[in-house]
């Protein structure tokens, strides 16, 4: 754990790691680089959180997302074939969609999932969580 | 006097206007945008401009889905002079705001002109014109909502009206903004009347509210309806924004295989900072809400509302400047927080410079591609571009010359399904909705065949008979292909172009010589594949279809074709009903070999489980354009199924694909 008093000075080392990664860039494998540049970049944002508890939370929650997220990737046929293909209207458009059996509302609603899902975990540990505490 | 002092109140701004202005105006007033293709996207975007040139008018004698300012603006001076214009007011805008957020010269104008590189390098001016219309009124509606107590109905009313303004250049931006600012409004009643929603008074100011906000745009909007009236548009107009939601079917593709680009990961990564800060802000740290909390939520929110629009067809390149206004923003909190920890001013610009560079050249993000030339004194655009196009692809000139030996002053020629340029290249009459993507509806499709009937040539191209999405025209346009196929004959093949003249006596595509002049598309027309529509069909309109009486039933391939075999049974209105007990094996492709007089033609679609129904109309198989007796159909691979034909009565003709 950093003291507050030492974060300045960290803050000049970080800049000084920060600016070789990118000098690094021209010279190594740029998929390694790229990784390594956007875990370096977003050092300082640890800096957001300062409670403990918080911390655990998010580390939780958005690995569950992480999880989420390659479950659905893997099992992407599978949670398609969940999803009715479309009809063929009046107006008997053929699109994309009617020509190959794809669902229409399929990439929205794993869309909403995917990108609500830490939300409501957050809301869910305000409403649950804090709410046990004041009762303690 | 006043206005003296009103830019010596605001010398800054005005001196950044001014280096906007003439920095856009050299940009773009001195340059034409080079169409270095003939591929969909820029035949569409030169064919609009051709058009515009000509002196038609948007709606009433094209289809076109965007707003006026965009039609006119590379062929109309006062257009481009205010299409100039409204950039510089949206790039004003971000600045004044930018300004205010930061309150320090350094940041302020290091931020900006990293937002103007960053429009000038990846978004492109085009998109920002549209997009950053959306986001200008979002910061407007947040300053002023959230930085005064109280908003006065002359300033609602004014929004309203510029809201109007806008609805006559950009349609689609100004409903949106519209949208957004009915959901502020109501957010800010609700934040400022959380404990008496209900109560009477504050209802009946947020329903004044909401009717002065209405009056302003009806008289923003009015002489825009009225011209359009004047002009014989407004009809053809409402229809477009009516039937805005058959583009949302036709154009909708796959949106997760193809969503790991850099621009969409971009995208989803600023979304997901900026969700968690705002649900951060809200649920876990409740504190003061600063005015750029509330325009990073709009944002988000706009953002959020897009992606909708990315869902359906992928626009990801044309939203990231959005993303990297809001990371500017969220940069804003976190240097808050970073100024906190005592950090100095220099390391945090430093850090920001850096992260700046490492997005423009390690992200991957897609750069805008547009060429341009420096415009010729002589030559219009649309001249020069005419001229390009013409030496790169001779074929487009080869075929030109070919009809203009054989065809007539007033004889027309169209293209099928697609390539407008050659409206261009004859310079000559062209029809509403110039290819069948725009026309997958089939009320377009008459309108498109309605011009076909007046036109003596067709030509056709063998490399876009699935004009977009690798979808057949046998599927998507199989109205106006059937229409083709029954009235015109093939002339000639040059290249990949065939030319089809108009048919004096009634000639049966399938058995005329004419057809050998090519192979490729005899077999595109008798070796189908239809996919999922007959799975569609069996399984939406299958309950209706049985309340009719088949007109024949067989429980095997055999009985049915012994049946076929001593019978005359004609394809005329005849629907096939499949149903499949068995399959040999599941998720496989089922095809059906159909023999008329010698010929064969072979439908194949996707069939995956037992005990599913398929719908076959005979009438949109191309061999059965023109009605003829079936001779035998054979069923691959084997299976056990019932097989019913009917007679397709009016409903079945007016539901069934």
């Amino acid at each position: 754990m950093i003291k507050k008093k030492s974060i300045p000075a960290c803050f000049k080392y970080y800049l000084v790691i920060l600016i070789a990664a990118f000098i690094l860039s021209f010279i190594i494998p740029q998929s390694i680089v790229k990784v390594t540049l956007f875990i370096v970049l977003g050092i300082p944002l640890l800096l957001l959180i300062d409670q403990i508890e918080a911390k655990v939370f998010l580390f939780y929650n958005y690995s569950l997302w992480v999880m989420l997220v390659l479950f659905m990737g893997l099992k992407f046929r599978e949670l398609r074939k969940l999803f009715p293909i479309p009809k063929i209207d009046d107006n008997r458009i053929i699109g994309f969609v009617h020509y190959n059996g794809y669902p229409m509302y399929f990439d929205t609603v794993i869309f909403l999932v995917l990108l609500l899902c830490p939300i409501l975990m957050i809301v869910l540990y305000k409403l649950i969580y804090k709410n046990l505490l004041k009762n303690t | 006097m006043k206005i003296v002092n009103i830019l010596k109140k605001n010398v800054e701004y005005a001196c950044v206007s001014i280096f906007i202005y003439s920095y856009l105006y050299i940009k773009i007033a001195y340059y034409c945008r080079l169409f270095t293709s003939i591929d969909f996207d820029s035949q569409a975007l030169f064919m609009w401009d051709y058009i515009a040139s000509k002196g038609y008018f948007p709606y009433r004698d094209v289809y076109y889905p965007y707003g006026t300012l965009y039609f006119f603006k590379n062929t109309n001076t006062f257009f481009n002079l205010l299409f100039i214009f409204v950039l510089s007011a949206l790039f004003l805008s971000i600045f004044v705001y930018l300004k205010k957020l930061w309150r320090n010269f350094y940041f302020t104008y290091g931020t900006f002109i990293s937002f103007l590189v960053f429009v000038d390098v990846f978004t492109g001016y085009d998109t920002f014109g549209r997009y950053g219309v959306l986001m200008s009124f979002i910061l407007v509606y947040t300053s002023i909502f959230f930085q005064k107590n109280y908003v006065s109905s002359k300033i609602i009313f004014l929004i309203g009206l510029l809201n109007g303004f806008v609805f006559s250049l950009l349609y689609d931006q100004a409903l949106y903004s519209v949208v957004f600012f009915v959901l502020i409004l109501l957010i800010d009643y609700f934040l400022a009347n959380r404990r008496a929603i209900l109560n009477k008074n504050n209802v009946c100011n947020l329903g004044r509210k909401i009717i002065v906000f209405w009056c302003g745009i009806s008289i923003g909007t009015l002489p825009f309806l009225i011209f359009l009236y004047l002009s014989n548009s407004l009809h053809q107009f409402v229809l477009n924004i009516t039937t805005v939601q058959d583009l949302t079917i036709y154009a909708k593709t796959p949106f997760f295989p193809y969503s790991t680009t850099p621009d969409n990961l971009f995208t989803y990564a600023v979304l997901l900072v900026g969700l968690f800060y705002i649900t951060h802000k809200i649920f876990l740290k409740p504190s003061f809400y600063s005015n750029n909390f509330y325009t990073i939520l709009y944002l988000i929110l706009a953002l959020l509302f897009l992606e909708q629009k990315n869902i359906i067809r992928s626009i990801s390149g044309q939203l990231t400047f959005i993303s990297f206004f809001v990371l500017i923003l969220l940069g804003h909190e976190f240097y808050k927080l970073l100024i906190k920890y005592k950090i100095s001013s220099i390391y945090i610009g430093i850090y920001y410079l850096v992260v700046f560079i490492i997005l423009a050249n390690v992200t991957g993000l897609e750069k805008n591609s547009s060429n341009f030339i420096k415009r010729n004194n002589s030559l219009t655009c649309v001249e020069e571009n005419r001229n390009f196009l013409t030496s790169k692809y001779k074929q487009l000139t080869e075929v030109k010359n070919f009809i203009n030996v054989i065809k007539k002053t007033n004889e027309n020629v169209y293209s099928y399904p697609g390539n407008p340029v050659f409206y261009i290249v004859f310079d000559s009459p062209f029809p509403y909705y110039f290819s069948t993507y725009e026309a997958s509806p089939q009320y377009a499709q008459e309108k498109r065949i309605d011009f076909l009937k007046k036109s003596k040539y067709v030509v056709v191209d063998l490399s876009t008979l699935a004009i977009q999405d690798n979808v057949p025209e046998y599927t998507r346009s199989s109205k106006e292909l059937k229409f083709l196929i029954n009235s015109f004959h093939l002339l000639k093949k040059i290249k990949n172009f065939l030319i089809f003249e108009r048919n004096k006596t009634d000639i049966d595509f399938f058995t005329d010589s004419s057809r050998f002049l090519s192979p490729e598309l005899n077999r595109y027309l008798l070796k189908i594949n239809l996919m999922a529509i007959p799975r569609s069909e069996g399984i939406y309109k299958s309950q209706k279809m049985k309340e009719e009486k088949a007109r024949f039933n067989f429980n095997s391939e055999i009985t049915m074709n012994e049946y076929l075999r001593s019978n005359r049974v004609n394809s005329h209105d005849l629907l096939m009903y499949l149903h499949v007990k068995k399959m040999s094996k599941k998720n496989q492709n089922t095809s059906l070999l159909i023999a008329s007089n010698g010929i064969q033609t072979q439908v194949s679609f996707v069939t995956n489980q037992n005990d599913q129904n398929y719908i076959l109309n005979f009438s949109d198989i191309p061999l059965f354009f023109k009605d003829r007796y079936i001779d035998n159909v054979t069923i691959n691979p084997e299976g056990l199924y019932d097989i019913s034909f009917y007679n397709r009565n009016q409903w079945q003709q007016n539901h069934i694909w």
